[in-house]
């Protein structure tokens, strides 16, 4: 029979059920936007690769 | 050697030959990087050598043998893929689910009616065919294989198959605080919340190594959190390939004032989820990632950091104690 106390994982903290508001950026959570004109990838301007297209992003 | 076409989803794919890692032979070329201890071998016919951007150099690596192997062949042209449409990114990447592999199709109305780019790799993300389509290239320019967003999205997927993820923050370790075993923050924040601002004021004041002022990779080691620099940096342009421990991690939103509030649980989790690339579509690997961030905020202290851009900010998180 399991011995109380004796267990050597500890248990967890109940958390009781609350709501919560968590701010999402749907545009941001998708790799493939070139936000920055530092990075690299097809939309930036700098890019020698291909010519400038519409994937601008954030 | 041209290829015709490239595959269009419903056709069995000869993996063994040209994505299997071996030394280069004669007639091919091959490189290796190491993305927050994810591996990524490319190789390819020499007679187009391909070239790759500043910002992956620092990341090469020796490797033979890599976590993902990717072989580079140039077709004539790129068919619209026959398998169902698993997920559309909204951007250049499209994602088709071909059996049990992948296809992501990269495409511009600019460039041309059909993609210029074709990855097909296997479920677990280990070995891969890049397509690129000779007619969306101008003759004699130059091509990068790894262009962004592939290299992202490939090392992504392979995190949420090995319990790491990648997350949209600012890294850094204060080399004066390191010893006494708190010199490293993690600064996660959406766009503008003050990524690239907080890596520039703690680089003016403090003897400091930033990781990356945009996006840092999150792994577990020896019952510790690690945060790893890549090359996808932000504004302020810092990207270091080296790791750090982290010692606490703030979700950043600019404010009127500087205030730290510690952060629990299921609030922990959702603000690091909000600010993390998961892959949305591929169920086992969310559901891997998502007890990943758990066990993040079980390992490292969470707080909320609303802070003005200026140096009170850096001396509000070295004052900070719980």
């Amino acid at each position: 029979m399991k011995q109380l106390g004796n267990d050597p994982v500890e248990k967890r903290l109940y958390e009781p059920p609350k709501i919560c508001t968590i701010s999402l950026r749907p545009e941001e959570a998708v790799l493939g936007n070139c936000k920055i004109s530092g990075s690299s990838g097809p939309g930036n301007a700098a890019c020698s690769v291909l010519p400038k297209c519409s994937s601008i992003g954030s | 050697m041209v290829r015709e076409g490239a595959p269009v989803g419903n056709e069995t794919i000869a993996w063994s030959a040209s994505c299997v890692a071996e030394e280069p032979s004669a007639g091919l070329w091959r490189a290796s990087f190491s993305i927050g201890e994810v591996t990524l071998g490319l190789s390819g016919d020499a007679t187009h050598t391909p070239f790759f951007s500043p910002q992956i150099e620092p990341f090469r690596c020796p490797l033979s043998a890599c976590d993902i192997e990717i072989a580079f062949e140039w077709v004539e042209h790129i068919s619209s893929p026959l398998s169902p449409l698993a997920f559309d990114s909204g951007s250049v990447w499209k994602l088709y689910q071909s059996g049990s592999d992948f296809t992501f199709d990269f495409s511009s109305p600019v460039i041309s009616s059909q993609p210029y780019k074709r990855l097909h790799v296997d479920r677990d993300f280990r070995k891969a065919l890049l397509f690129l389509n000779r007619s969306c290239f101008p003759e004699g320019s130059y091509c990068n294989p790894l262009e962004y967003p592939l290299d992202e999205l490939v090392v992504m997927h392979r995190l949420g198959r090995e319990r790491g993820v990648e997350v949209h923050a600012a890294g850094l370790y204060d080399a004066d605080l390191r010893e006494a075993g708190r010199g490293g923050f993690l600064f996660i924040g959406h766009s503008g919340a003050g990524k690239s601002t907080t890596s520039r004021l703690w680089r003016e004041r403090r003897n400091v190594t930033i990781l990356s002022d945009d996006r840092i990779i999150l792994r577990k080691q020896d019952g510790q959190v690690w945060m790893h620099g890549t090359p996808w940096h932000g504004e302020a342009a810092y990207a270091a390939a080296e790791k750090s421990k982290i010692d606490k991690l703030f979700i950043l939103e600019h404010a009127p004032a500087n205030r730290i509030t510690q952060l629990r649980g299921s609030q922990a989790v959702g603000e690091l989820m909000a600010r993390s690339f998961l892959p949305f579509y591929d169920g086992p690997a969310l559901e891997s990632t998502m007890a990943f961030l758990e066990e993040i905020v079980e390992t490292i202290p969470c707080y909320r950091l609303e802070f003005l851009p200026d140096s009170s900010a850096v001396e509000t998180v070295l004052n900070f104690r719980l």
